[in-house]
């Protein structure tokens, strides 16, 4: 008989965390519960989760001095979704369009004197994460961005 | 969460730092790093042994401080990088920037 058997396991849905965050600075203080949350539920290692927090704060501190850059009013909302063997992340704000991903990588060679700081936290997202993308839709930044999780890349 | 202490050891400033080197702790970490330059704090050493966290804008803190004592002789030295902390300096090129050792008695 053909049909396939039970070897393909049906997939497991992923667990969702979400966290919404009013577009200011301290505010992403709040960051760092978010993902100890997660990872103490998930079961991350302290390297996953150190990743992954500091992708979320580059990402929100960047969004909020480039996309309310002004000041005023706004919001983050960052959803997680986590399995087993990956997580995905979207990150969506309501602030003026900003790419993070336009921003030219840093020379990480360059002496102390002349070494920019800018940059860096989108370098941290290309090293740390396998694919990132940004969309603008219906006046909102999103960022989208997924890890693999295997013993072999994290251990 | 982060926790500054210093102490003075010969002509050195151990800088004991323990917790999340963040946006938002960074800022409070740079208003007291450029006060121990201005009291005439030349040669600081950072101990990162109960740092388990450091951002770009953490990294940033560092850059300033060891341009600023660059043009006076002095230097920031760092030591007890855990290892997912040394990753974040290996990947940002700043573990070119810095001297790094295991303990703090590396530099006495």
């Amino acid at each position: 008989m053909n049909a396939p058997k039970e070897s393909a396991a049906p997939r497991r849905r992923p667990t969702v965390y979400r966290l919404e965050l009013p577009a200011k600075l301290e505010a992403t203080e709040a960051l760092a519960d978010f993902v100890d949350a997660c990872a103490q539920a998930q079961g991350w290692d302290g390297g996953v989760a150190m990743k992954i927090g500091l992708v979320l704060e580059e990402l929100a501190v960047n969004a909020i001095a480039y996309g309310f850059a002004d000041g005023r009013e706004g919001h983050l909302r960052i959803v997680l979704e986590a399995e087993p063997e990956a997580v995905d992340i979207a990150i969506e704000d309501d602030g003026d369009p900003f790419d993070p991903f336009s921003i030219d990588a840093p020379d990480v060679a360059e002496a102390l004197e002349s070494r920019p700081v800018g940059g860096l936290g989108v370098h941290f997202v290309r090293s740390f994460m396998d694919a990132w993308s940004y969309a603008r839709r219906d006046g909102h930044n999103r960022i989208s961005l997924s890890k693999r999780l295997t013993a072999a890349r994290d251990a | 969460m982060l926790l500054v202490s210093t102490a003075k050891r010969e002509t050195l400033l151990i800088v004991t730092l323990e917790g999340r080197i963040d946006a938002v702790s960074a800022k409070d970490l740079e208003r007291q790093g450029l006060q121990w330059i201005e009291r005439g704090e030349k040669q600081l050493v950072c101990d990162f042994a109960a740092v388990n966290y450091i951002s770009s804008a953490g990294l940033r803190v560092f850059l300033v401080l060891a341009k600023k004592l660059r043009a006076v002789q002095g230097a920031v030295r760092l030591c007890g990088l855990r290892p997912e902390i040394r990753e974040v300096f290996e990947i940002s090129g700043f573990s070119q920037l810095f001297a790094i050792a295991d303990t703090v008695e590396a530099y006495f």
